[in-house]
């Protein structure tokens, strides 16, 4: 919103809102982007792999495979969504422009759960990587779960003072989160990989048909942080240009270095070894599996003949063979609070846009006076999370039912993400798309994106399975539901009912004449 | 020295009146044009378009007073109200779209843990600047 209007001297009772958004320039171009994007989604492998591996077992790759397509076709619907309205809201945003506030008010409020979620998720999954260092916050549930609602506790806290977050630090964790996890695939596929061993332990511990379903389902939380590129698209450069490009991206790194993840942890491990000893930290073991697979006499001595090439190349691999459960502990760690951190920081800004919006109360969107916070929100929603976190004392199955109640949530959001572009394709062909998806079908002379109607139809199996066969998040995820939509639904005619008494009420010179 | 833009950074500190005084002075004789920016910094839990009431009457105020010091110097300037995640880069970034010869910041004489303090976003801008910037430290006392 840019104002033209130039003061005269001397003219002070007139003031337009002098308003301008800024773009930040330095830190937000493709490589910010897709730090944040990648730093969101990249994380998520720390707990997906666990939590498919329980119910897909052997199918594993399988699940994340086909859950990966699904998420090539959310990332181009985003592409298209956040260059059309480069703005805070994600998919709310997408659903306010093609539908109405009550569309947009469903994807919001199931956004919401979705971070809640993956908060709650991200902090419960760091005690077991800690374990490394300290056995206690893995073997006991008590202790790791108080570290996580404490995390969660810290967290809260410094969202609501707004310590300032330098973007060079989430960089850097994108960067060495991406390298880890690619070293661990090249070490992988050097020292371990063997396609025999794979496809036996694919096919001997193939799942039923159910928990086939219902691993795809799951795999869902594999791919959580799609929304934090379109979160930060209107305070992006070139939004048009770089936001759909950053989607690629990422979406194209995640799915390859997933997929390298997926395979070399089958194939140093049993799908029942990944299900329960290493359910809560899989590329923990990973690495602990790889470190055990180096054996650097034998490897340098097979590799070179010369001396000293061996003797130095044992000592690389000594040191890789020592280092490399420690550096993924440490890293895996680091990683997942940051993701959990974006969890908040998402969960505040789609707040403040629905709350902007009137589709939830202003309080919910209050910005707090000193801090310029939006403090109610952030410790609302984190104590939710904390609350989730509870059943993690004493439910061993809470693992799965916060991955499930993330898919659940997800599959919502998602499924009106893809609807809300068709929407916007049949209702408003002439808006300009800076990114358009390429393959199209032509139907009642509109061109409709092929891959948002294949998403949507994946995004509603996954909602159905997760709603007949997860108890957990059936109920909490319809409640959640319900709940949201009494609040909007009374807050609304409130808002009306008060409009209502205003408008009787004389409020101006002209009016009161009357 | 070719002056025919200068930027005013505020920051609603009392150093904000000498640095827009210096600012019309010194673009009095070259007809220069004088713009007046105040950054609102929105924290990252918030979006960039947050409307932060307080903050924002907080600028409008300084914004308002620096309009007034201009008139009395017979200078028209042009305010503006930015929101951005940092201010330096803002700033920083603002002088080079609108091309500026000259950024004049006020800066408030103030020590910290002994030392005296150019804060962060000065330094910022001295380094990353394309274009001169000129400081003007407010008196001691």
């Amino acid at each position: 919103m840019r104002n033209n209007w130039h003061p005269k001297l001397g003219d002070r009772f007139v003031r337009r809102p002098r308003l301008r958004i800024f773009h930040l320039r330095r830190s937000l171009g493709i490589p910010a982007l897709y730090a944040a994007g990648y730093g969101d989604v990249g994380s998520s492998i720390y707990y997906a792999l666990g939590i498919v591996a329980v119910v897909a077992l052997g199918a594993t790759p399988v699940a994340l495979a086909i859950a990966g397509i699904a998420f090539v076709f959310v990332a181009l619907t985003y592409a298209e969504g956040s260059a059309m309205f480069p703005e805070a809201g994600g998919s709310a945003s997408f659903a306010h422009h093609a539908f109405n506030d009550l569309v947009s008010f469903i994807s919001g409020w199931a956004l919401i759960l979705t971070y809640i979620a993956t908060i709650a998720i991200s902090a419960y999954t760091i005690p077991p990587y800690l374990g490394h260092f300290w056995p206690i916050l893995k073997e006991s549930p008590m202790a790791g779960t108080t570290l996580s609602m404490g995390i969660v506790l810290f967290l809260m806290l410094i969202n609501v003072i707004g310590i300032r977050q330098s973007s060079i630090i989430n960089v850097s964790a994108a960067v060495i989160d991406l390298s880890v996890q690619i070293l661990i695939v090249v070490l992988g596929a050097l020292l371990v990989f063997n396609l025999s061993t794979l496809q036996t332990h694919i096919v001997l511990y193939w799942p039923s048909w159910e928990n086939l379903f219902i691993g795809i389902a799951l795999a869902a939380v594999a791919y959580t942080g799609v929304e934090t590129i379109s979160q930060m698209a209107e305070e992006t450069r070139q939004p048009t240009r770089r936001v759909p490009f950053a989607h690629i991206m990422t979406a194209v790194t995640v799915l390859v270095i997933f997929a390298g993840i997926a395979t070399v942890g089958l194939s140093t491990m049993s799908p029942t070894e990944l299900a329960t000893e290493w359910a809560h930290d899989p590329v923990a073991g990973i690495a602990h599996n790889l470190s055990g697979a180096i054996a650097p006499h034998e490897m340098a001595a097979r590799w070179f003949s010369a001396v000293e090439p061996q003797i130095i190349f044992t000592w690389i691999l000594t040191t890789v063979r020592e280092l490399l459960p420690v550096l993924v502990g440490l890293l895996a760690a680091s990683i997942l609070l940051v993701a959990t951190n974006a969890g908040l920081i998402g969960i505040s800004r789609v707040t403040y846009f629905l709350g902007r919006r009137g589709l939830v109360p202003g309080v919910l969107a209050s910005v707090h006076p000193r801090f310029r916070t939006p403090w109610v929100a952030i410790i609302l929603f984190s104590v939710i999370s904390i609350v989730l976190l509870i059943p993690g004392f004493f439910a061993p199955q809470a693992f799965l039912h916060l991955g499930a109640l993330y898919a659940f949530g997800a599959a919502m959001t998602y499924f009106l993400a893809h609807a809300s572009i068709l929407k916007l394709r049949d209702k408003h062909p002439e808006l300009p798309r800076p990114f358009k998806i390429a393959a199209n079908l032509k139907i009642g002379g509109r061109e409709l994106p092929l891959t948002s109607m294949l998403g949507m139809l994946v995004t509603a199996f996954v909602w159905l399975v997760l709603l007949i066969t997860q108890t957990y998040s059936r109920w909490v995820g319809l409640g959640w539901m319900v709940l949201g939509l009494g609040i909007y639904f009374l807050f609304r005619w409130r808002k009306k009912a008060y409009s209502n008494k205003i408008a009787g009420t004389p409020t101006d010179f002209t009016e009161s004449q009357r | 020295m070719k002056l025919e833009r200068i930027l005013v950074a505020t920051n609603g500190k009392d150093a904000d009146v000498e640095a827009v005084k210096l600012a019309c002075d010194l673009a009095k004789k070259p007809k220069a044009k004088v713009h007046v920016v105040y950054v609102i910094e929105v924290k990252r839990s918030l979006p960039l378009d947050a409307v932060i009431e307080p903050e924002i009457e907080k600028a409008e105020k300084v914004l308002t007073r620096a309009e007034e010091i201009a008139a009395d110097r017979d200078c028209e300037v042009e305010t503006d109200l930015i929101q951005a995640r940092e201010v330096g880069p803002a700033i920083v970034d603002e002088a080079m779209e609108r091309g500026v010869d000259l950024i004049v910041m006020g800066l408030t004489y103030k020590k910290r843990f002994g030392s005296f303090d150019l804060g962060r976003v000065i330094p910022y801008v001295l380094e990353a600047a394309p274009c001169r910037v000129m400081l003007c430290r407010e008196p001691m006392s």
